[in-house]
């Protein structure tokens, strides 16, 4: 058994759409278990079977697609650093550990991970691939009963340019157990510009409860794919908080499900552009089971040409009475350039709910401006301070005070840059 | 001379004229009051001096300390020592008192220094025990959802903490209950000094017996029409300001 991988020279040509590629790497991962071979397999036929040209798509409205594209890539990025965990000392009962690492150590803990399924808002192409060529991730596992005291930071490293990075992650939550982490997303100081596609698939128990903090500071040059599925059970808590900075383009799509009673998911998002930055955001609240409330708030700041795009849906099945579920989407448009576009979304089957959509876009009120002005602020500071003021509100509610602190500050650092 | 001298000041907005040749000189150390009826033109003034941009200057001079004001940009004329507090404050959502306080002492300071967290702090707290105000209001957004008279406190807090040369106050007494009153006329007159000049603008005499004025105008129509002492304020309680405006007819 070797922990070999392919690095980027040791094919000629590598390219994500031919199939020698794939068997190339499939061949060096051969010591594997037959289950994973026979997922990666799959994974990569389901790739390899869609469309060649893209046609219309509406989950894909709005977006300049081909900046998601794979021309550029070259090799995969090693697993080994791209990847790491810094984990304080842990109860028993609750463990981080490595995809790579457990594939010898305990491959079976691996199998849900082939089970469930990915959040499907679009990016079919990156969650296909995600699942055929991942070599790392994380899986997170706390038995019944089992609370970490402080955070879990999980960092994810963009790779160099030409490179991609598909980490494939796990979170299994068991009844009674609260957890927090941190998962940063780190720029290339080298030779930025390579681009992560991270496939997270979460569980949570009954009563469990699940406080995630992102902070993405790539580079601006990178390209960012984050797809997330969040199964929320019974009585159960998950609150995902989302900070985004860096970036040339990114991709984010998020699917929480309500599937049992007394489930809440909270996800809230902030996303501060600039230059030609695109933010691409999918969101979906699905409501399967009564009595469940889910709360999204999503806001983003755009300076120079940024743009973003805020799609979401709010899902109540039929079954799903006395659900209590909100969406909100606010756009502040830092420059006359800056584009938002905002396709809020409501499919409510059931009867006996309350649920509000709403999307707004603005500029700065030029008498707030002249108000901050006034005392003697710069139009750049005073800029700053209502931008921030809009965008920091959100983060705010972070609980664990030196993230917190963290993810406010490199809000302020990027304004200054 | 050290003074806020306005000469033949014209100004429009939207190509309607509103103040139409207005002179006054308040120099430091004095305390003006200006009352006049509705429309006269008083916050006008007080917005152009500012460097409103709704605004048009059409004519005459104002000076800072012999210093040009007027086409400054509001940050600029802030930085040179002016300071309104505004008979409507803005609410900026968002944005804390605390954050914004400081960002406009940073303002003050050379480039790339910052005012030291703890000390601001502390005047900040200070100021805000004297005013009344609740130290919880520091990470309140600014006059988000405050009362009239909040947010009037607000103003005063913040000149406190900027000190500025020249200080207009325009209506800071209406929409205040009878204490407020008093606490924020007992700011106002902490920051009375020789060098300091204070321009009040009022509807009410009665603000006048707490921060007694030097001198007295009555704006009327875009002008000064008629100067007096603080007994003038009396006299306008009670005759109004017909009088004055048929005097100044004649
Ligand atoms: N945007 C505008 N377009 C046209 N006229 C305006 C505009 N803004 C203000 N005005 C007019 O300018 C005049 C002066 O207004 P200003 O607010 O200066 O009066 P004021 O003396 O402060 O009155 P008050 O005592 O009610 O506060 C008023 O007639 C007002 O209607
Ligand atoms: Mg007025």
């Amino acid at each position: 058994m070797s922990l070999e991988t392919i690095s980027p020279a040791s094919m000629d040509t590598f390219s994500l759409s031919q199939p020698h590629t794939f068997n190339e790497f499939a061949e060096s991962r051969s010591w594997e278990p037959g289950w994973l071979a026979d997922y990666r397999h799959d994974c990569w036929e389901k790739f390899a079977s869609l469309p060649k040209r893209i046609l219309k798509d509406e989950r894909w409205r709005f977006s300049p697609r081909t900046r998601f594209g794979f021309d550029q890539i070259s090799g995969l990025s090693l697993p080994k650093e791209s990847l790491t965990l810094a984990v304080p000392s842990l109860s028993d009962g609750l463990s981080i550990d490595l995809f790579d690492q457990l594939l010898l150590e305990e491959p079976h803990a691996l199998t849900l991970l082939t089970k469930l399924m990915g959040p499907d808002l679009g990016a079919d192409d990156y969650s296909f691939l995600t699942g055929a060529f991942a070599q790392t991730g994380f899986l997170l596992r706390a038995n019944k009963g089992v609370a970490g005291v402080s955070p879990i930071i999980i960092e994810h490293q963009e790779p160099e340019a030409g490179q991609i990075a598909f980490h494939h992650n796990l979170i299994v939550l068991d009844a009674n157990t609260e957890v927090t982490i941190v998962e940063r997303f780190v720029g290339q100081a080298n030779n930025p510009g390579g681009c992560i596609s991270n496939l997270l698939k979460v569980q949570l128990g009954e009563g469990a409860r699940l406080n995630r903090i992102v902070i993405q500071e790539c580079s601006s040059k990178a390209t960012i794919v984050q797809m997330e599925n969040f199964n929320i059970g019974k009585n159960a808590y998950l609150n995902s908080t989302n900070l985004h900075l860096g970036g040339s383009q990114s991709r984010i799509e998020s699917k929480g499900i309500l599937k049992e009673p007394g489930a809440h998911f909270e996800y809230g998002s902030v996303f501060l552009g600039n230059e030609e930055q695109l933010f691409d955001q999918r969101t979906i609240q699905v409501h399967e089971a009564p009595h469940c409330t889910s709360n999204l708030l999503c806001k983003n700041a755009l300076r120079k040409e940024a743009k973003s795009i805020f799609s979401g849906l709010i899902k109540v099945d039929e079954e799903a009475q006395h659900t209590d579920a909100y969406q909100t989407n606010r756009n502040l448009l830092l420059s006359s350039e800056a584009e938002a576009d905002s396709l809020p979304g409501l499919e409510i089957l059931a009867n006996e709910v309350k649920c509000s959509h709403g999307a707004t876009t603005s500029r700065i009120d030029p008498q707030e401006l002249f108000y901050l002005h006034s005392r003697g602020i710069s139009k750049v500071e005073a800029e700053k301070l209502i931008a921030l003021g809009f965008l920091s509100e959100s983060l705010l509610n972070i609980d664990h005070q030196e993230t917190r602190d963290t993810a406010l500050n490199a809000l302020a650092d990027a304004f200054s840059s | 001379m050290n003074s806020l001298k306005i000469e033949n000041l014209q100004a429009s907005i939207e190509d309607k004229a509103i103040l139409h040749g207005l002179s006054l000189e308040i120099p430091k150390g004095e305390v003006h009051a200006i009352m006049g009826p509705n429309g006269s033109g008083k916050s006008t003034l007080a917005k152009v001096l500012s460097g409103h941009p709704s605004y048009k200057v059409d004519g005459g001079s104002a000076t800072l300390d012999e210093e040009n004001i007027l086409g400054l940009e509001p940050d600029e004329i802030s930085r040179l020592g002016l300071f309104l507090a505004f008979q409507y404050p803005m609410e900026v959502p968002g944005v804390t008192i605390a954050n914004f306080i400081r960002a406009a002492r940073n303002a003050r300071l050379p480039e790339g220094e910052k005012v030291k967290a703890v000390d601001f702090y502390k005047e900040l707290y200070e100021h805000m025990d004297d005013l009344g105000m609740d130290r919880k209001f520091t990470a309140r957004s600014l006059n988000d959802g405050f009362s009239g008279g909040e947010k009037k406190r607000c103003e005063i807090l913040q000149m406190s903490m900027l000190s500025p040369k020249y200080c207009i106050l325009d209506e800071t007494d209406s929409g205040l209950d009878i204490d407020a009153l008093r606490v924020v006329s007992e700011g106002v007159n902490r920051m009375r000094n020789p060098d300091r000049g204070i321009l009040v603008i009022t509807h009410y005499q009665r603000l006048l017996e707490y921060i007694v004025p030097d001198y007295v105008h009555v704006m009327s129509e875009g002008k000064i029409v008629r100067t007096g002492g603080k007994e003038l304020a009396l006299e306008l309680e009670e005759r109004g300001y017909d009088w004055i405006k048929q005097e100044a007819v004649a």
